[in-house]
């Protein structure tokens, strides 16, 4: 198992063995995300095949007055399109998670893209995850509804949250 | 896991061993790398002003190369599993003529019973950045293994800004 954790300039990139397990074995134990909101979250996600076994988690959470994360649910991203509804008017932290299993051997490995956002009533938000032969790549932007062709979010530490 | 790791750590010294010791500098890993035919080397040339390379290089060093992993090693047979952790470090140097990227990494507590090792981790890679016209900028990458983060460079210096090298592939394919 290999946990990878990036410093301040990125955003913290952790691994659980468990996630690992789900997100591989597709066994249960985290709660699914009930996405049940109106969707303002397009996520296309692409895993080249010459990647090996890698697959995609998406976590999203919620983040309290004291700068706390409330975890509300998973889901596991297929190669392709997945809508998605995330609260607006407060911030959450999202979290894209890269699971990969070694070539030959037993060890996995799991790498986090996170980054703190808080999604606007009337906009629309697209994520572009891609991975391919061990680089990794996230962009999300942000478009107002039937507005131009946005631009691209910045991404925030959760460190940078500041207590309200 | 761990014995994959001794093999990479020894075959980084054995790389260098014309000098007898461990790369204490970027410019010692350049120099006995570049001796080496057990390094892998890239050079290239890019269609892109040398300030914009090292603007690259400066923004995504620092966003994607640095990082700590742990690597949790468990038995095949039986309980129990050990840990240790990798940190890694890039440094850019940037000058008129000059941009140069070098990516150490740290396993455990970077003390090794028969080699001295840098205080930030033993070098793996160091990419150096020219200007070679207006418009164009040579590129030359002296590395041991961690070809991925090889290949993000390349990309990086491409114009392509935007992946990152998976920690958990860099040692590990």
């Amino acid at each position: 198992m290999i946990m990878t954790n990036h410093g301040s300039k990125a955003a913290s990139r952790r691994v659980a063995g468990c996630l690992v397990a789900i997100a591989l074995a597709g066994c249960s134990g985290i709660p699914t995300y009930p996405n049940t909101l109106a969707k303002n979250l397009n996520i296309t996600t692409r895993v080249e095949a010459a990647s090996g076994r890698t697959a995609v988690a998406f976590d999203i959470h919620r983040v309290n007055k004291r700068c706390e994360t409330e975890h509300q649910g998973r889901i596991n991203l297929e190669d392709g399109a997945t809508a998605v509804g995330i609260p607006v008017g407060e911030p959450l932290f999202l979290d894209f998670i890269f699971v990969s299993k070694a070539f030959l051997s037993s060890s996995v490995g799991a790498t986090r893209y996170t980054t703190l956002l808080t999604p606007r009533s009337g906009y629309y938000y697209s994520a572009q995850v891609k991975y391919d032969r061990g680089i990794y790549d996230v962009v999300i932007r942000e478009t107002r509804r039937r507005g131009s062709t946005g631009h691209v979010v910045d991404r925030v530490p959760l460190s940078a949250c500041k207590a309200r | 896991m761990m014995k994959r790791l001794d093999v990479l750590v020894i075959s980084v010294v054995a790389l260098l061993s014309g000098c007898g010791t461990v790369p204490m500098t970027a410019a010692e890993f350049r120099e006995g790398a570049s001796k080496s035919s057990l390094a892998d080397k890239d050079n290239f040339e890019v269609r892109r002003p040398f300030a914009a390379v090292a603007r690259t290089f400066q923004k995504k060093a620092a966003e994607c190369l640095n990082y700590s992993a742990t690597i949790t090693t468990r038995p095949t047979i039986g309980y129990g599993s050990s840990s240790t952790t990798e940190k890694a470090k890039a440094t850019v140097v940037v000058s008129a003529k000059k941009a140069e990227l070098s990516f150490q990494v740290k396993h455990g507590s970077g003390q090794h019973p028969m080699y001295n090792q840098p205080p930030d981790g033993m070098y793996f890679l160091v990419a150096d950045a020219y200007p070679v016209g207006k418009n164009r900028t040579k590129v030359e990458i002296v590395r041991a293994r961690v070809e991925v983060v090889a290949q993000a460079i390349k990309l990086w210096a491409a114009g392509n800004d935007r992946g990152c090298p998976d920690p958990a592939k860099v040692f590990y394919r």
